[in-house]
């Protein structure tokens, strides 16, 4: 029986970098190791399945003509099985990885009459420009696996390119590069020239969403930081002007209180001290916290709901220094109040509640806990879906917070009460 | 025997809230107590490292050199527990109580009915907290731990090995499942089962950073990865529960 090493070779080194671009890219179903561990289990199974057949059954004419169906077909629908989000996500994410192996397949076939067609060399040099394709993703995983994230709308257009693309190397090498090589080689180069210009482009738009993202996320802190800084300035004026008029009416307090113990008149006396003692506690104000700009929040939002009718029970115990910027954990606080109130809002006035608690030893712990109508619907992350456009904003805040600090976060209803539970 | 702490600035004040405290423990509580008083934070902090704590401590907010907050804060850092009672003329500083997880927070002039009240309460918090033990059969007989003192339970070979705050205890072989063998703890709400082999005492856990639950001796234990997060939530909703007891 002849082996087929060299095709089981090409074939093997080929699938194991394609699967390795396709991994870096996917955003697996939760929990991430378990289904990767699927993942590489059954596209292994897959692949291996092909490589016997190659290897011991002369398989290589079949493969050339059906592999599209015994590899490609079964490695795009394990790979949209074992994905998060199974849309065009998934399928960008299987093309660019095919894409990046077909630029390597094409520098290969480049060096190809400068290796004097030795079908090793050639498949070195193949290996080695999979290995250089494998760098260039790894540079530009993490902000891919961020698009993948923050990007909703549109990854249906941007399949095109690379799946169109692909379809197309596939009929250039199979079909035209036997005929004439030096026209179907032009034309891959030039066909990789304008995907690759196009991927750039995407690179370049998804950095600047990425900006656009980060910039809106600093407008939300300054803004609050603003507000909180207003809400100071405005209370310390009330207090100064509070404290002329008092130093103004205090000498003549004084004199009067002198001349009712001059007199006698005890309990005249001490009713004026009451009423003096009175006023001054009126024009207290009441601080939730040591941290300004949080202090400020609260007060802001907890106004807010008992203007709307909510009771509000809040007990906030906070360090004077935090883990983190003050208007950052403002800004998550602020989103989940925000949403808090919103629920509130849509009850009858009797049934509207907010109960608010953080604290600060020995860790940053948060709990809010609002009455809600309606059912609420959780993703696979256990993260509250969004009902409407524009809304969920405040979910995606506190899991990037979660995120950044190693915080884990817990939303849950439990009956008529919706939860969260956020611990640093 | 209970140990009680006054502290307040205001000779008078003091002097009114031990008698008040006296007269407490003449006629409302079965439990003997000794109250010493002090006229500030500083000489309290320094009695209290002397004598490793009290079990309740009554403290005035304002004072002069240290604060009655401050104070709170140090003893909070000293260790040894004891419940703290608030007492003080202003609620200007009702956002900074908590900080040190004090019991509960009066405003003077303090009603006799009120303090009773929350004297029944801190007291009986006291009681629950102290008295709860479990009993180890060791290789030296039987023998009696108080839960707050264990930090940690581990299986280790056929045995229970228990970390308390004063040494480690190995029990005996044990026959039944660690879970089994561990109910006793897991009644109680400060305790919390990691994986198939641990049981951690929340209150002795300061922080949990991805898979290392890092102790209050400094001691890091690493949990179960699939346990990690879940162990990190119910810490997080225990101590969140505790804060109801202002």
């Amino acid at each position: 029986m002849r082996l087929d090493i060299y095709h089981t070779l090409f074939v093997g080194i080929s699938q194991v970098f394609l699967g390795g671009y396709v991994m870096m890219l996917i955003d697996f179903r939760r929990p991430v190791p378990l289904w990767r561990k699927r993942w590489i289990f059954m596209t292994v199974l897959v692949v291996c399945a092909n490589l016997i057949g190659l290897l011991f059954f002369d398989f290589w004419d079949t493969y050339c003509r059906v592999g599209i169906w015994t590899v490609t077909l079964p490695y795009i629908l394990i790979t949209i099985f074992c994905s998060r989000k199974r849309d065009f996500r998934a399928v960008f994410s299987i093309a660019t990885g095919l894409f990046i192996g077909c630029v390597g397949t094409v520098i290969s076939s480049l060096a190809e009459p400068f290796l004097g067609y030795n079908e090793y060399y050639s498949l070195a040099v193949r290996t080695i420009s999979f290995l250089l394709m494998f760098f260039v993703l790894w540079r530009f995983r993490s902000a891919y696996r961020e698009m993948l994230v923050q990007l909703d709308r549109g990854w249906g257009i941007l399949c095109i390119i690379p799946v169109v693309m692909f379809l197309i190397m596939m009929y250039l090498i199979n079909e035209f590069f036997p005929v004439d090589y030096t026209a179907a080689m032009m034309l891959s180069i030039g066909l990789m020239a304008v995907c690759g210009s196009a991927y750039y482009l995407m690179y370049l738009f998804f950095e600047h969403i990425q900006k656009e993202t980060e910039a809106n996320k600093e407008r939300d802190i300054l803004k609050l930081q603003l507000s909180a800084l207003r809400s100071r300035t405005e209370a310390v004026k009330t207090a100064e002007n509070f404290i002329r008029v008092e130093r103004h009416d205090l000498r003549h307090r004084m004199q009067a209180v002198r001349e009712l113990v001059e007199r006698g008149d005890r309990a005249a006396a001490l009713d004026f001290l009451d009423d003096a003692q009175k006023r001054l506690d009126e024009n207290k104000v009441f601080h939730w916290c040591r941290p300004p700009v949080l202090d400020a929040m609260f007060t802001s939002y907890f106004s807010q709901a008992r203007r709307q009718g909510i009771r509000v029970e809040a007990k906030i115990s906070l360090p004077d220094t935090l883990p983190m910027e003050e208007a950052e954990l403002a800004v998550v606080l602020a989103n989940i109040l925000e949403n808090a109130i919103r629920a509130n809002v849509e009850l009858p006035v009797l049934e509207r509640k907010l109960r608010c608690k953080v604290v600060g030893v020995p860790s940053l712990m948060i709990e809010i806990i609002n009455p809600c109508a309606g059912q609420t619907l959780f993703d696979e992350e256990g993260l509250p879906m969004a009902k409407e456009q524009g809304h969920g904003l405040g979910v995606q805040s506190v899991s990037s917070f979660c995120r950044k600090y190693n915080a884990v976060c817990r939303f849950e209803q439990i009956d008529d009460c919706f939860r969260v539970q956020l611990v640093l | 025997m209970l140990r009680i702490a006054v502290c307040d600035d205001d000779a008078t004040q003091l002097k009114k809230t031990k008698e008040l405290l006296e007269e407490y423990f003449r006629c409302c509580s079965v439990t003997e107590s000794q109250i010493e008083t002090f006229r500030s934070g500083c000489e309290l902090l320094a009695q209290t490292e002397v004598c490793s704590g009290f079990d309740l401590y009554i403290l005035d907010i304002l004072m002069p050199e240290v604060s009655g907050i401050e104070t709170g804060r140090r003893l909070r850092a000293l260790g040894g527990g004891g419940e703290i009672i608030y007492l003080t003329v202003s609620n200007d500083f009702a956002a900074d109580s908590y900080d040190v997880r004090a019991f509960f927070y009066l405003l003077k002039p303090v009603e006799r009915e009120k303090l009773f009240q929350v004297l029944d309460g801190a007291i009986e918090k006291l009681k629950r907290r102290r008295n709860s033990a479990v009993v180890v059969n060791t290789a030296e007989g039987p023998r009696r731990i108080l839960l707050e003192q264990i930090r940690y339970v581990e299986r280790s070979g056929r045995c229970m090995r228990y970390y308390c705050t004063n040494g480690t205890v190995d029990s005996q072989t044990i026959r039944s499942p660690f879970r089994e063998m561990a109910s006793p703890l897991l009644a109680d709400r400060r305790f919390c089962l990691c994986g198939a082999s641990f049981v951690l005492n929340f209150q002795h856990v300061t922080g949990v950073n991805g898979r290392d639950a890092l102790l209050d001796n400094g001691q890091t234990v690493t949990l179960p990865r699939t346990a990690a997060a879940d162990f990190k939530m119910a810490w997080g909703n225990y101590w969140l529960e505790e804060s109801e007891q202002l």
